[in-house]
């Protein structure tokens, strides 16, 4: 009890914490005006005494510390001893450019890191290096100051090879520019991995006589077909409650074969910024789904269906055509694979009948997500060295040394994925890279000739690749994985060969707002893509006409969208 | 120092009873109540960046936000309709199963049910919510089948909007009885022996036994149950709702939590979220004191 | 009690045996498919294949959980935590219980202090200021910041003092003629009287300290500080398929999260299903209070 009546102190210590917090606000304001001195000096000296190789590439002369928070991955394993805080990377960092990473706190990627990272923005609490989840913490931490301009050190610091790499893509630095300064980069390009297309179960194609598609038309008419031929069993369509997005079971897929972009910011003829939603092409493809869901092609339950419970009913033999993402060749039809030894056919998203000009195939938004360096930190450079670091021991070819930093050797009896390992989990590798796979990969096996693979990553995905026809040949039984392997990297018809046909073709569209959020996006948005979700699902449903669309469009902009595209391209033309 | 002691109602006051209470006094004063000078971003637009000693002051800002919305209306009816239910249903069913389990006589067969019917009670909604939405399909799964093997036609429970608030009620009331069963299954324990005694020496069937006896035995932890439960008016289960519901029943299903949830899923609005609490908090106290003065008024009752 | 039986009370016995029966039977069937998912491959699993029986039988999602050294500290720490947390919660509790069940003429201000503790069950400062909180009293990444901040349960109190007030008065005004304190007076008397509320509440905060798990995600930094479920939490994450590239999700697929997710539950339940009957022999009706007037 006597301890316990010293912890009145606790009172002492509330009253210290407001104290502390209003101190907190002053300290901010007077490292800013420093800081903002300190920033031209040093890098100034620095720039003068050194070569752009050195500055590079050096090691630092003492050791220099960095504290980083990390968003882990529960799936990632380990040799034995290592973490996140202690592996080959601290290891090399350390050694070669005396870098000394210091953990400062971690959290599962996803919501849980989210929720840390709030917290510790909140209580002013930031690591040196800063890396963000969304946009409109980069924002914000930009317009209070908390993160130091990186232009001078990008110029100076970052290595050629990460130069070209970012700017591959025009759009990209501009994403980390705030009133033309460099704040932050862009963990990430374009995706244009995330993108839609065909898949149709071949063993039912086969089963029903039809001819391969031509049309999107022809593909919905194949779904009919499969679902006709077992009623009490089988589905069209796979299509979940994420109606406007998940890569999996989605009607994006169709909408674009249509001419219709939903959620997708695009250039008007006249150059303005129009939200692809409220246009009247969606309609159109609100009237093909509310068909097929009357006419049962469907789940009649679609709208409580998440991608968990439609890859449940693709593994037990309901569905026939999918217009998903590459990645599903992974997840769930991998799964398939194992359990019915299930192929399937893969087509581009091929145009309706009645399209004007050539498919579009619309990219995932960019995420938004960006580093930082935390305004004060000493060593603001120290972000590219170890950006050039990561893809010089990954990547560049002269310097890659793939067994240490990328992943083991496939022969290995346990696999450790070492890229993903990096406390900085930020690679500005050649945004191709899985593109240019697919042909080296399939050039390399159809000649049986390695030296068509020129990076480590070709080396990765050709072995699993490999195995897929060395298993064909011995006669030993097929796995999900390689099936995927072979489904995703191996010929013109393969997930990545789509791809790149795409990139030919000039097939994709990107949004052109990208990650970006007006004032009124910020407090409106989520209404807006409620409403969205609750017209789309009620007109397909059959609960409201299809003619409803036009009241929706109304809603949409009396709820603030009109505003919101006003602000878009306000926002649009300044650029 | 010795102790002061005063004669009242012929017990004394004793300071010991004073001292005990200080270090449940003292967690709660730093844990409980100093977090509370948070509750000024309910009248800030709150930036993370800038935080809460930092954030510009917006009025009533975030109230408003909340009210002009024209779904709001509803989504307080849903929130206050589902969360009653609940309330009732939750506050009943343990007392009729007490009061069954108390009339079994079998050792083992009364523990082994109390300690099976608290299961459901560990498993998350997330989880249950796989099962929920297979069972309740339309298109060809469990209870759907024997609907139709009745002659009756399929029911998408999950996207009826008249059925949906029905099913939160009924699967929530499924998880939760065990729990509450336990505290009254405890407080049967605390029934004198001797009164059932002398209502059996008095000739007491057993439906008089428990109607006279066990019932007002249980009288005042059901009263405290109740009252205290009735703080949650306005918590009507968010993980529940938001693991089943859907767009097809949001005239119905949507509720307060989860609508905040979706207007601010974009980022976390922390500002908006204190704001919804704060309204939570005011709606609580003003019912729980309500019943308390009530309870005190009435029947000369304090329940805590 | 009584030893005749009337034909109507044996019909009613078997009513409400039935009754029970079916009652637990709703309970349990979701429980037994959950264990038999948890049991089954994880392709078994997803396909929809399993019911009551696992198909496919692995024990992967136990391996994956029991053979990583993370859960063996996870485990370590939520021992722990739930040893200390039991202790101090229960003593927390029953020091304030006792004085609040005593009358306003006993202990004036009673009222004012049982409205203190009750009214923060109702009103909360909200989890960013709460964590700044948690931080300046030096509390976090220490695992009494899982314990301290949520020791005072306002509705425990409440419980054990409605228990505390049932205890004939006559009881503490003779002793206190003896001269007893009133700490002898509650570790005497009241305390062995509420036995069957204080194992209740004993079930309630095992429960809680086992299963609680957003503290330890807020409160440490490194995961190597995590309770069990907080590390439990972070293996079944949904990850969001749109946001990885193919390698990714091949590593991500090697974990289902369907059976994972079960053996999870499984892992929240065990404790209860040991700890629960050892509890239950203080429900047997009137038990301590007979056998202490006897």
């Amino acid at each position: 009890m006597k301890t316990n009546a010293k912890r009145s102190f606790g009172l002492l210590l509330v009253a210290m914490m407001l104290l502390g917090g209003c101190a907190g606000g002053n300290n901010n304001s007077s490292s800013e005006t420093s800081a903002d001195t300190g920033n031209t000096s040093s890098s100034a000296s620095q720039t003068a005494e050194q070569t752009p190789e050195e500055r590079q590439t050096g090691a630092y002369d003492e050791p220099v510390t960095v504290r980083v928070a990390i968003p882990t991955n529960a799936a990632l394993t380990f040799p034995d001893g290592d973490s996140y805080s202690e592996n080959v990377w601290t290891r090399s960092l350390l050694e070669d450019r005396n870098i000394d990473v210091e953990v400062v706190w971690e959290a599962e990627s996803g919501e849980q890191y989210d929720t840390k990272l709030n917290l510790a923005i909140s209580s002013n609490d930031l690591p040196d290096i800063l890396n963000l989840s969304s946009y409109s913490q980069f924002k914000k931490l930009n317009d209070a100051g908390k993160i130091q301009e990186l232009t001078q050190y990008y110029e100076d610091y970052a290595s050629d090879y990460i130069k070209t790499n970012i700017s591959w893509d025009p759009q990209v630095l501009d994403w980390g520019t705030i009133d033309g300064k460099l704040m932050g980069i862009p963990q990430e390009g374009v995706n244009y991995q995330q993108v839609r297309m065909i898949w149709i179960r071949e063993d039912w194609l086969e089963e029903t006589g039809l001819p391969e598609p031509e049309t999107i038309e022809d593909v919905i008419n194949i779904a009919k077909a499969f679902r006709d031929a077992d009623p009490e069993n089988r589905l069209g369509l796979a299509f979940g409650k994420t109606v406007l997005g998940d890569g999996f079971c989605d009607m994006t897929g169709i909408a674009n074969a249509m001419g219709a972009y939903p959620r997708v910011w695009l250039e008007d003829d006249d150059g303005s910024l129009i939200y692809g939603t409220i246009q009247p092409e969606f309609k159109e493809v609100l009237a093909v789904y509310a068909d097929l869901y009357a006419n049962g092609y469907i789940d009649q339950a679609f709208a409580s269906l998440d991608g968990n419970a439609v890859a449940e009913q693709l593994t037990s033999n309901k569905i026939g055509v999918i217009i998903g993402n590459s990645w599903i060749a992974g997840w769930p039809l991998s799964t398939l694979y194992d359990t019915d030894q299930v192929n399937w056919l893969l087509y581009p998203v091929l145009p309706s009948e009645n399209l004007d000009g050539p498919v579009k195939v619309q990219t995932l938004d960019p995420s938004g997500k960006m580093v930082a360096v935390r305004e004060g930190y000493e060593h603001p450079e120290l972000l590219f060295k170890w950006l050039n670091y990561s893809t010089a021991m990954t990547a560049e070819p002269e310097t890659a040394q793939p067994r240490k930093f990328h992943s083991t050797a496939t022969d290995a009896e346990e696999q450790f994925d070492f890229q993903m390992e990096n406390p900085l989990y930020v690679y500005w590798n050649d945004p191709m890279l899985n593109f240019n796979s697919q042909p080296h990969v399939t050039a390399a096996i159809d000649n049986d000739d390695t030296s068509y693979l020129t990076t480590p990553h070709d080396e990765s995905q050709y072995a699993s690749t490999k195995r897929y026809f060395d298993k064909i040949e011995a006669g030993e039984p097929i796995t999900g994985a390689d099936w995927s392997a072979w489904r995703s990297w191996y010929g013109d018809d393969s997930a990545f060969g789509i791809m790149n046909g795409y990139f030919a073709n000039d097939n994709y569209l990107v949004s052109k707002l990208a990650g970006y959020q007006t004032d009124t996006m910020v407090r409106q948005w989520g209404n807006l893509q409620t409403l969205e979700e609750q017209y789309i699902v009620e007109i397909i449903s059959g609960i409201r006409p299809v003619d409803d669309f036009d009241e929706f469009v109304e809603t949409w902009m009396a709820m603030g969208g009109e505003q919101i595209i006003q602000e878009v391209n306000e926002w649009y033309s300044s650029k | 120092m010795r102790a002061k002691k005063a004669r009242r109602k012929g017990l004394l006051i004793d300071k010991g009873l004073y001292i005990m209470m200080i270090p449940a006094l003292i967690l709660v004063v730093i844990y409980s109540y100093g977090p509370l000078f948070g509750l000024v971003m309910a009248f800030q637009r709150y930036d993370i960046a800038r935080g809460i000693f930092g954030s510009p002051f917006i009025g009533l800002e975030n109230f408003r936000y909340l009210f002009i919305n024209p779904n709001f209306p509803r989504v307080i009816w849903n929130t206050v309709f589902m969360s009653a239910m609940k309330l009732v249903f939750r506050f009943i069913v343990p007392i009729i199963v007490a009061l069954l389990l108390n009339e079994v006589q079998q050792i083992r067969f009364k523990r082994t049910i109390q300690t099976v019917i608290y299961l459901p009670y560990f498993v998350s909604w997330v989880a249950l919510s796989g099962v929920f939405i297979n069972l309740l399909s339309p298109s060809d799964r469990f209870v759907n089948e024997i609907i139709k093997a009745l002659g009756g036609e399929p029911i998408y429970f999950l996207g009826e909007p008249k059925v949906f608030p029905w099913v939160m009620i009924i699967t929530d009331t499924w998880k939760e009885f065990g729990y509450g069963t336990i505290i009254y299954m405890a407080a049967l324990t605390s029934i004198d022996p001797s009164l059932y005694e002398a209502a059996c020496i008095d000739g007491a069937s057993r439906f008089q036994r428990a109607w006279h006896i066990t019932i007002p035995g249980l009288v005042p932890i059901m009263v405290l149950n109740g009252i205290l439960s009735l703080g949650g008016l306005l918590n009507a289960g968010f993980d529940q709702v938001y693991n089943l519901y859907n767009p097809l029943v949001y005239s119905t299903g949507d509720i307060l939590d989860t609508y905040v949830y979706r207007i601010g899923m974009q980022e976390a609005q922390y500002d908006v979220a204190t704001a919804v609490g704060l309204i939570k908090s005011g709606v609580s106290l003003v019912l729980v004191s309500a019943s308390y003065f009530t309870a005190y008024k009435v029947a000369d009752y304090r329940i805590f | 009690m009584i030893l005749h039986k009337t034909r109507g009370e044996k019909v009613f016995d078997l009513f409400n045996g039935i009754l029970l029966i079916i009652l637990a039977l709703l309970c349990i069937l979701p429980f037994i498919h959950i264990l038999a998912l948890s049991f089954s491959s994880s392709a078994a699993a997803t396909s929809g294949k399993v019911a009551f029986w696992p198909v496919d039988l692995s024990l992967n999602s136990y391996q994956y959980a029991f053979q990583n050294p993370a859960f063996l500290r996870a485990f370590g720490v939520t021992l722990v935590r739930v040893i200390l947390g039991l202790a101090i919660d229960m003593a927390i509790t029953i020091f304030a219980a006792y004085p609040l069940s005593k009358s306003n003429g006993q202990m004036p201000g009673r009222t004012i202090f049982a409205w203190i503790f009750v009214v923060t069950m109702f009103i909360g400062g909200g989890m960013i200021p709460t964590y700044m909180v948690v931080t300046m009293t030096g509390l976090r990444n220490t695992i009494w910041a899982l314990i301290l901040p949520s020791a005072v349960k306002p509705f425990n109190i409440t419980v054990l003092l409605n228990f505390f007030r049932q205890t004939p008065k006559e009881l503490e005004e003779s002793a206190l003629i003896d001269g007893a304190s009133q700490m002898r007076i509650l570790m005497r008397i009241y305390l062995p009287l509420a036995l069957p509320a204080l194992a209740t509440l004993f079930i309630f905060d095992t429960v809680f300290h086992w299963n609680e798990w957003f503290s330890g995600l807020i409160y440490m930094d490194m995961k190597a500080n995590y309770p069990l479920q907080t590390y439990l939490q972070g293996v079944i994450i949904e990850p969001d398929f749109t946001l990885l590239d193919i390698n990714e999700i091949e590593l991500m697929s090697k974990i289902s999260s369907k059976t994972f997710q079960s053996a999870q539950i499984m892992i929240a339940t065990v404790p209860i299903l040991i700890v629960y009957p050892f509890f239950q022999k203080y429900f047997v009706k009137g038990l301590t209070l007979g056998s202490l007037k006897g």
